[in-house]
């Protein structure tokens, strides 16, 4: 690890002094774009372009896929594939002085780390690029499950099923048998009125008579 | 551990990042997209058979090669190649492939129908540094011929170069011919089969047979004189004027060498290697333009005067055939005709020649024109080269307008009752038409009418106003991008920026853009003024300022100043007053070199003093480091004249103050502080007479820096300052609310990164409700820094979202080498982003801090639709609080909408109408029917 670092670093001293050196060799990379093996869409080579270090060289793509990146100086050079429909990975040349090339993955946050990669380039398409949300497309389940469907549903069936049960004459009895014990709720308006009219002990009297409840007939 | 807490991070991130993205079936709704090629450098006809063309390829100023449908000017194919020098497109010929070689020697063969590159080979000059000159050349067979002059050693190196798929790219032949007779004036060019050198000093023409050079045989040039009597005096005048040599355009193949002077005299002469050159045709009329065509196997001279008069000559016989070419005002519209090519025609019926002209124009625009009157298409390429990008709001629709007049009558209460009740009846009536309208246009009764600038109810559609290189000026309307208007000022050339280079950054003065100020004066809110928009630029080819004052929307110039004005001092600074004048008019103050003011319209100088206190203006010296405040102080009521204030020196070694970014002044911020994680405020410090400055340079050490300083511009305090040790520019800076994002290229880790800052004032709120920078806060202020790595190779363009009122969050959109435009929530580049997961004191909603941004592929808006050398972004509000439109422009124009919060304030587009409206009658049906139910059962029950 430690001997991958001090290259790297040579590397770099490389390319920092490449910038002042008025006249040096100049060196080509060569590389191919290999088809993306997972289907067979048309490989549009035309639309694929090779972009070196942000756009300061530009280099195309030849229909066979190969491709040469020519009068390159010695140093660390970052090789992006611009793509429409399909996504690269970025990769880095590294020339040295002697005119020996490397290349690497690239590694933003530990750029010392150092995983090779065969020179001349081969280079393959991770994917295709998607670029677009898949709509939300109406599926029953998801009607189903939805908890406002759920919450419409459930009181249905209890006003639905449950009457039929209760017509039963066993369900019934049964139900009449488990009653719930009757709790005596205070009357509200009972207490409003004991509260008010404590005196008005008539007024309370009448209103608590028991008011004769009606039955009809059956 | 480690891992899974960057994974964490990245699904906190991912789940963050679920505002972006769009649905496939939004492709082309809200976004337009415009190829431009730039200014035709050279250009090449293919020929049919039967005559006629089926392309053109071109080569451009901007180093693009394209093929163009020559019926419709439609773009077939288009390769970019680097827009620095080595890009530059120096030879365009057309064999079996369409064959370029740039400038950084490299010869490419296309396919003509698709673009494809069948080969590509190295025919640089081994020692090009030696070469005075380069000359390139075809033969048949698509051998390519590089010729090298060396003045110096007085010699010649020509090199032949085999074009095939498979070839090496060493070279088949290569003669060194010493050449005694050759002078630094000699210019060579290749005209059919033969080398020809003009040597106008000895007034001979030197000529090189190329088939020589490919035998192995020693090869000699023969030399011819002009100044014999049969070529007359034509020749003489032009060899004293810095003649220039060329192939006849269009008849590159055939033996005629054209003599060109400076001012447009010309002399055509038929050459062949054993024989004195004869004179064909010759004009000392200024401004004349000749090109070369073929028509049934004859080759023709065509000249163009000045005056629109069109010479067809046959150049075998000598008749010769002429036309005026009539295509309304076209030096008015498009200024003068710079370069021509041709192509005839034979009529099958008649036999006469007719003739297409494709027309370079001074203002970069190609024109397809048939002669005598026709114009079959044009190109707008100044719409490569923008300068300034305003959008404007579109006025009012005239039902607007009438509620507008209602408040403007004066009188009894009784007209005021008649206005109104008008004015409501026309708008039903507006209604009753516009629904009449909707239907009319469902049926297709209004097909391709002009389009009606009219505001639309969320102020989505604008008017884009674009100020381009040349100095056209045009108004896009921002929906569908179509030309509204377009005009050409010759005189208006973008303000030149101070160039002082910097052993070591070489690169540098190319990044600093030139530009043209639009400055939008009245908008279109305030009727009955015209809305008014003013272009300040410099006069072209002289150091004075130039101003124009136009109507936004039509395009035409302001009255008052038809022609526009010109200033006597040259603009360093202008900034738009955010006070307005009696016309309802913001004034413009611009500043010069010395601390020269000058205020436009003129007559608002009076309302410019009367808030002479609070206008502040500085001008920046990039070269020497020095910022310089300025006040108003010594204005009278009639005449502004300014005082220095300030000055700020930033003199650190070698640096270049290269970008300067003050905040929009039409920014709205929405919330003064931020909720932090334990219910405290801390309270942001929102300053709007901040700018941001930085200085690039490299120092003795040979390592590049960057300083990034935050000043204020009322005081000339600087607030904060960062230093990068080496990093290197170009340097993009956005500066909003209270916070700044820049982005560098870290040199030692080869990188690119973007660091941010933000800046509080704590958490105590300020007595003062009124900002000022004369009242800085009692604390100092907090702020926070925070770098990121940025996964791609480069920045071309940064810019923030704006919204109208600014509740919406901030999506910041960076344009990248691959041809997208990303956008990346500000949450993600926030430096309070917390280093630890389970903090308190941590704002809300903040992922934790992860070195590296993700860029996303539903992040791109621009989905597959690349763009090319996109020069910066522009974005502005619209009327929905939730959406913010872009432009992006360089080559390319694309437009789009960016709802960076997602479209909160609209139904989704995917919204069923119909659904909905089908359950709630459903609903309201069901309700009535069981109603009906339950009172037949009360019934009944009551019954039994």
């Amino acid at each position: 690890m430690k001997v991958l670092g001090i290259s790297v670093f040579l590397f770099a001293l490389v390319s920092g002094t490449e910038a002042n050196s008025a006249s040096e060799e100049t060196f080509q990379i060569d590389g191919k774009i290999l088809p993306p093996s997972d289907s067979f869409l048309p490989y549009d080579t035309e639309s694929v372009e090779i972009v070196v270090n942000g756009r300061k060289r530009v280099s195309f793509v030849q229909s066979d896929g190969t491709f040469a990146v020519t009068s390159m100086p010695v140093g660390s050079h970052l090789i992006e594939i611009a793509s429409p429909n399909y996504f690269f990975e970025p990769i880095k040349v590294d020339i040295s002085a002697k005119g020996k090339f490397r290349a690497r993955k690239v590694n933003l946050v530990q750029p010392s780390q150092l995983i090779q990669v065969p020179y001349p380039l081969k280079l393959k398409p991770l994917g295709a690029s998607r670029y677009f949300q898949a709509r939300e497309q109406w599926r029953i389940t998801d009607l189903i499950y939805s908890p406002m469907i759920m919450m419409m549903v459930l009181p249905l069936i209890f006003i639905v099923v449950l009457p039929k049960l209760m017509s039963d004459p066993d369900t019934r009895k049964e139900m009449e048998q488990m009653q719930m014990p009757k709790y005596e709720m205070p009357d509200l308006s009972e207490m409003m009125t004991s509260l008010f009219a404590g005196d008005a002990k008539k007024a309370k009297q009448s209103a608590v008579k028991p008011a004769p409840v009606v039955r009809r007939k059956q | 551990m480690a891992e899974i807490f960057r994974a964490l991070c990245l699904w906190l991130g991912v789940c963050l990042c679920a505002g972006y993205g769009m649905y496939e079936d939004q492709i082309g709704k809200f976004d337009w997209h415009q190829e431009y090629l730039g200014k035709t450098k050279l250009a090449v006809f293919e020929r049919s058979a039967v005559g006629g063309g089926r392309r053109i390829f071109v080569a451009t100023e901007k180093n693009v090669l394209a093929a163009l449908n020559p019926k419709n000017g439609v773009v077939q194919w288009r390769k970019v190649f680097e827009g620095n020098d080595p890009g530059e497109v120096k030879f365009l010929g057309l064999g079996e492939n369409v064959i370029t070689v740039t400038a950084d020697g490299l010869a490419r063969g296309w396919d003509p129908i698709s673009g494809a590159l069948h080969w590509q080979i190295d025919v640089s000059v081994n020692n090009e540094k030696k070469c005075d000159w380069i000359t390139y050349a075809l033969d048949e067979v698509d051998n390519i011929f590089v010729f090298c002059g060396n003045v110096g050693e007085k010699s010649i190196n020509a090199q032949v170069f085999k074009s095939e798929p498979s070839a090496n790219s060493a070279s088949i032949a290569e003669h060194f011919l010493p050449c005694q007779w050759l002078r630094s004036n000699t210019r060579c060019t290749a005209v059919g089969h033969v080398l020809a050198c003009l040597n106008p000093e000895e007034e001979t023409i030197a000529m090189l047979d190329l088939r020589g050079i490919l035998s192995s045989n020693p090869v000699e040039f023969s030399f011819h004189s002009l100044t014999s009597g049969k070529l007359g005096d034509s020749v003489k005048t032009i060899l004293g004027r810095s003649p220039t040599v060329s192939a006849l355009r269009g008849l590159e193949m055939q033996p005629y060498l054209v003599i060109e002077s400076n001012v447009g005299y010309y002399a055509v002469l038929e050459i062949s290697l054993n024989s004195e050159p004869k004179l064909v045709s010759s004009g000392t009329v200024p401004d004349t333009l000749i090109a070369g065509s073929i028509a049934d196997d004859k080759p023709y001279l065509i000249i163009l005067e000045s005056n629109m008069k069109v010479t067809i000559l046959d150049l075998l016989t000598g008749t010769s055939h002429k036309e005026l070419l009539n295509i309304g005002n076209l030096k008015a519209e498009r200024g003068n005709v710079e370069s021509m090519h041709v192509q005839l025609f034979v009529k099958k019926e008649s036999g006469t020649i007719s003739s297409r002209m494709m027309l370079t124009m001074q203002d970069f625009s190609s024109l397809m024109v048939q002669v005598p009157g026709k114009m079959l298409w044009t190109r707008e390429e100044a719409l490569a080269s923008v300068v300034g990008v305003e959008m404007v709001d579109l006025p009012m629709s005239l039902r607007e307008v009438s509620v507008e007049k209602e408040f403007m009558i004066s009188g009894g209460p009784f007209s005021m009752f008649i206005q109104r009740i008008t004015s409501q009846f026309s708008q039903i009536h507006q209604v009753g038409m516009t629904l009449l309208g909707i239907m009319e246009q469902e049926i297709g009764l209004r097909p391709d009418e002009k389009p009606i600038l009219e505001r639309d109810e969320f102020n989505l559609k604008k008017l884009i106003v674009l100020a381009t290189q040349p100095g056209k000026l045009f108004g896009l309307e921002s929906g569908n991008g179509k030309i509204v208007w377009a005009t050409f000022l010759p005189n208006l050339a973008p303000l030149s920026r101070e160039q002082s280079s910097i052993p070591g950054i070489d690169d540098l003065p190319k990044f600093t853009k030139e530009k043209i100020l639009l400055f939008l004066q009245r908008t279109s809110s305030h009727y009955p003024h015209l809305p008014l928009m003013t272009a300040v630029g410099q006069k072209k080819d002289s150091e004075g300022g130039y101003i124009v004052a136009f109507n936004p929307i039509s395009g035409t110039l302001l009255e008052s100043h038809p022609t526009g004005l010109e200033l006597d001092f040259r603009p360093v600074v202008a900034s738009v007053i955010h006070k307005t004048d009696e016309n309802s008019l913001h004034p413009i103050l611009i500043l010069g070199d010395d601390g020269k003011v000058k205020c436009f319209p003129e007559s608002s100088v009076s309302s410019v003093y009367e808030f002479r206190n609070k206008i502040f203006l500085y001008t920046i010296d990039q070269g020497k480091g020095l910022i310089r405040g300025y006040g108003l102080q010594p204005s009278s009521n009639t005449v502004l004249e300014t005082e220095q204030l300030w000055q700020l020196n930033l003199p650190v070694n070698d640096q270049v103050l290269t970008v300067t970014k003050p905040k929009d002044i039409w920014e709205k911020v929405h919330s003064p502080g931020r909720v932090m994680g334990d219910r405290s405020v801390l309270y942001k410090y929102i300053n709007p007479n901040l700018f941001a400055v930085v200085g690039e340079g490299y120092d003795p050490n040979n390592k590049y820096f960057i300083n990034v300083y935050l000043v204020d511009g009322v005081t000339g305090q600087i607030v904060t300052s960062a230093n990068h040790k080496r990093a290197r520019g170009p340097v993009y800076v956005e500066h909003s609310e209270n916070w700044l994002v820049y982005s560098y290229f870290n040199e030692k880790l080869k990188r690119m990164e973007v660091a941010t800052m933000s800046f509080y004032e704590g958490n105590v709120e300020r007595d003062v409700p009124e900002i000022s920078s004369l009242h800085p806060p009692a604390n100092s202020i907090m702020v926070e820094k925070q770098a990121y790595i940025f996964p791609a190779g480069f920045i071309n363009a940064m810019r923030a979202t704006v919204t109208e009122k600014g509740i919406t969050s901030r999506h910041i959109l960076f344009s990248i080498p691959s041809g997208h435009i990303v956008e990346m929530p500000w949450a993600w580049l926030d430096p309070m982003r917390p280093m630890h997961m389970a903090q308190m004191t941590r704002v809300e909603d903040l992922p934790p801090y992860v070195p590296e941004l993700a860029l996303p592929m539903e992040a791109r808006i621009n989905y597959n639709i690349t763009l090319s050398r996109v020069d910066d972004i522009y974005t502005a509000a619209s009327g929905l609080e939730s959406t913010c439109l872009m432009l992006a422009y360089g080559l390319d124009l694309f437009s789009s909408r960016v709802t960076p919060s997602k479209t909160f304030d609209l139904l989704k587009d995917d919204f069923d109408h119909v659904f909905i409206a089908v359950v709630l009658v459903g609903l309201l049906g069901a309700s009535y029917i069981t109603k009906y139910w339950a009172s037949r059962k009360t019934l009944a029950q009551a019954w039994k």
